[in-house]
């Protein structure tokens, strides 16, 4: 029986009064402003993805709705065939793990999934009076409310402590409240929670290839990683908003998607290519387009011009890349950032045949490219003023490669041999003058 | 008391009540709306949920397309899809306006066109119809009632508001569903983009896996497996063979039977798919994926590939689907060097695995599928064409 049903009005075969008309009057008119009010923020509450601004916003409601001096959210948690409770905001303390037993408030009501409504917790054995002292608080009155899921699972519990305005205890009405809002609260939690875990599984998905392409060659194993953090960084440099960032870091997971259909015998050859491998070699940008394009549909609309970045990497803003040399005007700017990512990568990467460049060398190359109108000049310019948070960032995903090695990591996945990047030919060590470039390349 | 005081205070009391029922009843909406998932089923239960709420005998959500400049909507009571231009007719003007549109008598308002009602064989008396907005104030669609069932026979003030308040709950729920939509788009756009590419270097790749796909959802009815379970079934029979990313050319591509080391060699592919997918922190839709696509090599019996856990019987009834519909597969087209069989040749072979290979449930199910293997599997082609690049 809803509230509304118990205290509605006479049946209609007797219309006489009730004698409480006034207070009953009072009382429906008192509870339509606090639905339309936990309406509301049903309505913030659903409207809110992020997880955690979505609990700290629980929290602030509850605290809110209940005319309350603070409130506690309590979530399930689980690991290891054990579940516990924790506090993900207490305002103004630090996190608490709760045994999910009749021991404690919280913890009976996880238990039972029954409201426990205390006019005075002293009196309750399962209050810890502890964190009172802790906090120079004193705990008058407390509401407590299990957070079923639509499953009638327990995934959490809201707590509202101390009814403000001398109100004494929490009554009957804020009990079902309460209990309304933790409903929506519950599934507000498990939709942002979907939502990050399928983008977190979007992100794996869409890393492990990256990873696993990267793995077939072992030289240049991390490749696509590196570009991409470095590309970051650069984006970062030129002050792009976080949604172009985004895109930045999908474009650069995948520019080399078309690599995990060059044979091995191409991408693992040690040495130099014959102009045929050389061909195939630089098929994988044209590749890379052609298997994004078949899959950009479905692509939010944000994300669409994903195709064209990352594919455009080997273009030059001269016309002399590849694949389809295109001009600078159809070169955008996300893509231009890769290809100075890409070259930075494969200049400061060890190969069998050299050692990494030194960075004031890869400096010089890379301005001699940007003058050469092959490379973007605000881009290179970026990249310089970044360099020191580029070789931090280098030191770091070197270690990150290491430690995945020797834990076993990927190292199963390949069977391994060198091969040269895609654009070089193997000089005796890295100058201004040989360094590579389309007229050095088997044609 | 006076009769007349009587009555108005009666009123009061009754006013006051129904309001706490709409909003508990909006309350019930809001819990309801978005905890759902899927934008059909969402959008089956807006327009339920309209109709109940609002007391009216029919109710339309019109979305808007703005790629085509329109008003779409699925749920109308029949079936059809409607589509009209924004700015034009009373759904129109509103999703242009964002005014809310009242009216108590259609067929003397000017701006009602009765040609639906001829063709639906409806008669439309009262109608109200308000805007649809986002969070930040966009207008995405449009709320329609038709035909207010209690007296007096039109919507009021009241249902206005509360119709509105429906709208923005509407508006959220369809936001929410849609970036779920994407998330799962996106996931999908990847997997299909990693099959392209792997069989760009093994032109065998793509096809293979969409027959397992098609085999193990088929197995998967069969047997009754829960929406939950389908989604992970098929999310692993896409991934079962990821891990061939890292089985070398020579071995992969031989054009000849595979022996000894090669062999050994080419089964690691198993171990690697569970690295990969172990390494890709995989939740929401694929949380369970890493702990089925691998294991489709293992034997019932104990043994097979990759080695260490699970063993025997704590393969997942889900990794055992997959390998029966791996191993039909791989028996209707073999590697090279081995005699493709018949479905029938292949139903033998499979049978007499039960209890020692393969879960004997799983060879039952594929056994009563007998009769439809040869058009599941032509379906599974058909639909491999249609994701199907030529990679040069």
């Amino acid at each position: 029986m809803t509230l509304a049903e118990r205290s509605g009005p006479p049946p209609a075969q007797q219309p006489r009064l009730p004698e409480n008309f006034q207070a009953r009057l009072a009382f429906l008119r008192r509870r339509a402003e606090r639905l339309a009010a936990l309406q509301d923020v049903c309505l913030e509450l659903i409207s809110e993805r992020n997880l955690e601004r979505l609990l700290a916003l629980i929290m602030e409601k509850v605290t809110l709705t209940l005319e309350a001096e603070r409130s506690s959210l309590y979530l399930v948690e689980e690991g290891q065939g054990r579940r516990w409770l924790t506090t993900q905001v207490a305002q103004g303390t630090q996190t608490i793990r709760v045994a999910i037993n009749e021991r404690s408030i919280a913890g009976s009501v996880a238990t039972t999934g029954e409201v426990v409504n205390l006019e005075n917790p002293y009196l309750d054995p399962r209050f810890d009076p502890e964190f009172d002292r802790r906090n120079h608080f004193r705990t008058r009155s407390m509401l407590t409310v299990p957070m079923l899921n639509r499953q009638g699972e327990i995934i959490g519990v809201t707590q509202a402590i101390n009814k403000l305005n001398g109100q004494g205890a929490f009554t009957e009405e804020d009990e079902q409240i309460l209990k309304a809002f933790s409903a929506q609260a519950a599934v507000a939690i498990e939709n942002a929670r979907y939502l990050e875990a399928q983008r977190s599984t979007f992100d794996g998905l869409i890393r492990g290839q990256a990873i696993a392409a990267d793995a077939r060659d072992h030289l240049t194993g991390g490749h696509t990683l590196r570009v991409t953090e470095y590309s970051l960084e650069i984006g970062r440099e030129m002050a792009l908003p976080e949604s172009e960032l985004q895109v930045l870091r999908y474009a650069g997971l995948l520019h080399d998607q078309g690599k995990l259909s060059v044979p091995d015998s191409v991408l693992q050859k040690p040495g130099g290519l014959s102009p045929d491998e050389f061909s195939l070699m630089k098929s994988h940008a044209a590749k890379t387009k052609l298997v994004l394009d078949a899959v950009r549909r479905q692509f939010p609309r944000r994300m669409r011009r994903i195709p064209e970045i990352a594919s455009r990497h080997h273009e030059r803003l001269d016309g002399s890349g590849y694949p389809d040399g295109l001009e600078a005007k159809d070169i955008p700017l996300l893509t231009r950032i890769i290809a100075v990512a890409d070259v930075f990568d494969a200049l400061t990467s060890k190969r069998h045949y050299r050692e990494p460049a030194p960075d004031d060398k890869v400096l010089a190359i890379l301005s001699e490219e940007a003058e050469k109108n092959h490379l973007d000049a605000n881009v290179v310019g970026a990249l310089q003023a970044a360099l020191p948070r580029l070789v931090e960032l280098r030191t770091r995903l070197r270690q990150e490669e290491e430690a995945a090695e020797d834990t076993g990591g990927l190292s199963g996945i390949t069977h391994l041999h060198v091969i040269a990047p895609d654009w070089e030919k193997p000089p005796a060590e890295w100058s201004a003058t040989d360094k590579p470039s389309a007229q050095r390349r088997p044609q | 008391m006076n009769n007349c005081a009587h009555d108005a205070q009666f009123g009061e009391l009754e006013a006051a009540t129904r309001k706490v029922q709409r909003l508990e009843l909006l309350l019930q909406t809001a819990l309801d709306l978005s905890s759902e998932r899927d934008l059909n089923r969402l959008l089956d239960r807006i327009w339920e949920r309209l109709t109940e709420v609002m007391e009216a005998e029919r109710s339309t959500l019109f979305l808007i397309d703005e790629e085509k400049g329109e008003l779409w909507s699925r749920i109308a009571q029949r079936a059809e899809e409607i589509r009209l231009p924004i700015g034009r007719g009373i759904a129109g003007t509103v999703a242009r306006s964002g005014e809310i549109i009242n009216i108590p008598d259609a067929y003397r308002d000017p701006r009602f066109n009765p040609e639906f009602d001829s063709r639906t064989n409806f008669l439309t008396r009262s109608l109200l119809t308000v805007p649809m907005r986002d969070r930040d104030d966009n207008i995405i669609g449009v709320a329609q009632v038709l035909n207010k069932r209690e007296a007096p026979r039109v919507f009021t003030d009241q249902d206005e508001a509360l119709l509105s308040a429906l709208a923005s709950l509407a508006a959220v729920a369809i936001e929410n569903v849609s970036l779920f939509d994407e998330q799962r788009a996106s996931i999908e756009a990847i997997i299909t983009g990693l099959n392209i590419g792997m069989s760009g270097r093994d032109p065998h790749y793509g096809p293979h896996v969409f027959r397992v796909q098609a085999y193990s959802l088929a197995l998967g009815d069969e047997l009754g497996l829960s929406n939950g379970d389908r989604k992970t079934l098929r999310y692993s029979a896409l991934l079962h063979d990821l891990g061939q990313i890292g089985v070398p050319d020579t071995i992969l591509l031989k054009n000849t039977a595979l022996e000894g080391d090669e062999l050994l060699e080419f089964q690691l592919h198993a171990l690697k798919t569970k690295i990969l997918l172990d390494r890709m922190g995989l939740s929401g839709d694929l949380q369970e994926v890493p702990a089925i696509a691998p294991f489709n090599h293992k034997r019932l019996d104990a043994g097979g590939y990759p080695e260490g856990p699970p063993e025997g019987n704590d393969v997942p009834l889900l990794s055992r689907i997959l390998a029966v519909a791996d191993a039909l597969d791989l028996l209707i087209h073999p590697r090279p060097g081995q005699q493709p069989l018949s479905f029938p040749q292949a139903l033998d072979s499979i049978r007499s695995e039960a209890g020692k290979a393969f879960d004997p449930a799983a060879v039952q199910a594929l056994l009563r599928l007998a009769p439809r293997l040869e058009a599941i599997e032509a379906e599974a082609e058909a639909s491999y064409e249609e994701v199907r690049v030529d990679l040069g």
